[in-house]
């Protein structure tokens, strides 16, 4: 299965992120690391108290929409407004630590409070509920590319009315991963351009072909792509799982068959960062750094997403 | 003889139940309501009881987990199902 959003009237407003080593995309750049354990500190976004029972992904979701929120790109109570997230590992440490107490101390000591977090779609429920946001609300899991396909899926209910505004994002904690598998990107997608607006030009998904032809899903995709970039060199991130069967110079390879011309990002300062949170990091370190950007990522499975995107006040 | 619960287990049972609320334990009095109050829901208040089961050894029944509204009601129940109570 393959799809894309043409160009409908889309804009990634507000980008806030919550994760180690950076409070901003500008931060992404200056590679200050991710070497802090302690960098996470939840009352600084959630207040005093209310969150002793989240999961650490709930917590980090709450806290990137709380970003999102303050800096007015959408307003609690409004139910028109949908939740899209992508996470691989949001399930784990509620996984984890039921797995831990049930072996240790038997089902009696399992907290009723603690197994409410045993659900994907938990972090993007919470913050639909917190928020009383109603128009949908929905998690997506696939391996490295499910925050771009977030952006995709969010771009289309706006484009079909399901919505007004989306909450679209990442979210990672896995407690048995480095410190760069922790943390979430949040944003809000809108039919308007509002604050520190990225306008959303081409989004798609694809499973990558055996082999690249003319017609194919993917190059359909990319000559879309090469329509809005008009033989510019273009600034682009690719991220590749380790057991795709395509090679990153292979989606170059595809890239410039339809006429595009690459100025390749080494995505060196985000290297640490893992996951769902890796491709929309990239997308925020391009915007903020070069106004404009194509992220791909390619999954273990070979599934493709895309986005291709351009600060509004280009 | 009825057993009842000590002073001291009953300052335990309102610094389980704050922390579980999220509350301070002075803001926690015999009379307010958890709901109302302190904004718990229903998971929280079977959460109460896990903890209370589990620390005290007591086995409410079902039914007697709505009479639990504030302190004062927690500690009626305990009371009513310790051990050796009946």
């Amino acid at each position: 299965m393959s799809s894309s959003i043409g160009c409908p009237e889309v804009y990634l407003n507000g980008l806030s992120l919550v994760v180690p080593g950076a409070d901003s995309a500008a931060d992404l750049a200056s590679g200050r690391g991710v070497t802090n354990p302690e960098w996470f500190e939840p009352k600084k976004y959630l207040g005093r108290r209310g969150f002793k029972y989240y999961s650490s992904a709930t917590r980090y979701l709450l806290s990137a929409t709380r970003k999102c929120l303050d800096l007015g790109a959408v307003q609690a109570g409004d139910e028109h407004v949908g939740v899209v997230v992508g996470s691989n590992s949001s399930v784990v440490e509620a996984l984890t630590y039921t797995r831990d107490t049930l072996g240790r101390e038997g089902a009696s000591a399992i907290s009723p409070m603690l197994a409410g977090n045993l659900g994907a779609n938990c972090p993007a429920s919470q913050v639909t509920v917190t928020h009383e946001w109603h128009a949908f609300c929905l998690t997506l899991t696939n391996p490295l590319t499910a925050g771009l396909e977030a952006l995709e899926v969010g771009a289309r209910s706006i484009a079909r009315g399901r919505a007004s505004r989306v909450l679209i994002g990442a979210v990672e904690a896995d407690p048995q991963e480095n410190l760069g598998n922790q943390g979430a990107v949040a944003g809000v997608l809108s039919s308007k351009s509002d604050v520190a607006s990225i306008r959303l030009l081409e989004l798609g998904s694809a499973r990558w072909p055996a082999r690249i032809r003319v017609g194919s899903s993917v190059r359909t995709q990319f000559e879309r792509v090469s329509r809005h970039v008009a033989g510019r060199s273009m600034p682009w991130s690719c991220l590749v799982s380790a057991n795709a069967t395509v090679e990153p110079e292979g989606v170059a390879g595809t890239l410039q068959e339809v006429g595009l011309v690459l100025n390749r990002v080494a995505p060196v300062p985000l290297a640490e960062y893992g996951g769902t949170l890796a491709p929309m990091l990239q997308l925020a370190h391009l915007i903020a750094n070069y106004g404009e950007g194509l992220v791909v990522a390619v999954n273990y499975c070979n599934q493709l997403a895309f986005v291709y995107a351009r600060s509004a006040s280009i | 003889m009825t057993k009842k619960l000590e002073e001291s287990q009953k300052q335990e049972i309102r610094e389980v139940v704050a922390d579980i609320l999220e509350i301070e334990l002075d803001e926690l009095t015999e009379k307010s309501l958890f709901t109302d109050d302190h904004g718990a829901d229903s998971l929280r208040a079977v959460e109460i009881l896990a903890v209370l089961e589990r620390q005290f050894g007591v086995r409410v029944p079902q039914e007697q987990m709505g009479e639990m509204i504030h302190m004062a009601s927690v500690f009626e129940v305990v009371n009513r199902n310790l051990p050796d109570a009946k």
